[in-house]
């Protein structure tokens, strides 16, 4: 999975944003890390929105999100993974 | 408001002098939101730090500008009478050659109004310009070709912004351009 599965860029351009947090990223590119996406959305980075994938793989028992909202711990649930059984 | 102890404050020591090698620049008109005064601050840090997002107007975007290491500064002085003080940033910087798009950019911006971001080598930034205030250019020095061949060609650019009051600016830099929200 890539970030663009779980979060939407909004009211700009794919291309590059100077972040507070992580410097200059280029939202253009695919392979940006999905938890350095996650971080700036729970920073509440302007830019992006969840996707309904992305509510449902990151915040699967939250109410729906607003950015900007921080995320306590125990909240956080992993994503769903798919165990491959033994032959 | 409340007042606090205030100490050494050097996160992890560090204190470098001078600017990243990166400014951004935009026009005034350009920008559809501005961060804002603190609005209620009731600590100190907060008194220092604007709120909010600058965001572009559709189309529109902010833009890069490269300037040489150790050739860039952001000057931060009093400026007004006896109740009456405000500040003035002076940002210099030094861009290296005598490109046509540099000489473009200083034909440009000569009598416009813009908006400047400058970062320190803390990684804090600097937003000069406002809802109401724009930065304008100032003055140039240390430019042209040189008189050496151990000179440097170049164009050493000031620009001014004057406020009430020094923030830091906590929100991003869109270097792409924005597009309405469906």
């Amino acid at each position: 999975m890539i970030w663009t599965d779980y979060f939407n860029l909004i009211k700009v351009l794919p291309g590059r944003i100077v972040t507070p947090r992580f410097g200059s990223l280029d939202f253009g590119d695919p392979s940006l890390p999905v938890e350095k996406i996650r971080a700036l959305f729970e920073d509440g980075f302007p830019y992006l929105e969840l996707t309904p994938l992305g509510k449902e793989a990151l915040y699967p028992l939250s109410e729906p999100m607003d950015p900007g909202q921080r995320i306590e711990p125990e909240q956080l649930k992993p994503a769903k993974t798919t165990l491959k059984r033994k032959a | 408001m409340d007042f606090a102890d205030i100490g050494k404050l050097l996160v992890d020591g560090k204190n470098l002098g001078g600017l990243a090698q990166r400014i951004y620049f935009g026009l005034w008109n350009d920008v559809q939101t501005w961060p804002v005064d603190p609005a209620t601050p009731l600590t100190l840090d907060a008194l220092g730090t604007a709120t909010g997002e600058l965001v572009m107007k559709e189309g529109k975007r902010m833009f890069e500008l490269y300037t040489t290491e150790d050739a860039a500064k952001l000057d931060i002085n009093v400026i007004g009478e006896e109740g009456g003080k405000g500040y003035e940033y002076l940002l210099h910087i030094f861009a290296p050659g005598l490109h046509k798009k540099l000489l473009g950019f200083m034909n440009a911006t000569k009598n416009e109004d813009l908006v400047l971001i400058a970062q320190d080598s803390a990684g804090q930034f600097y937003l000069l310009g406002c809802e109401i205030r724009s930065a304008k250019f100032q003055a140039s020095d240390a430019s042209g070709t040189g008189s050496t061949t151990d000179g440097r060609r170049g164009l050493g650019m000031t620009f001014a912004y004057r406020t009430h009051s020094l923030y830091t600016y906590t929100g991003s830099i869109p270097l792409t351009a924005a597009v309405p929200t469906p």
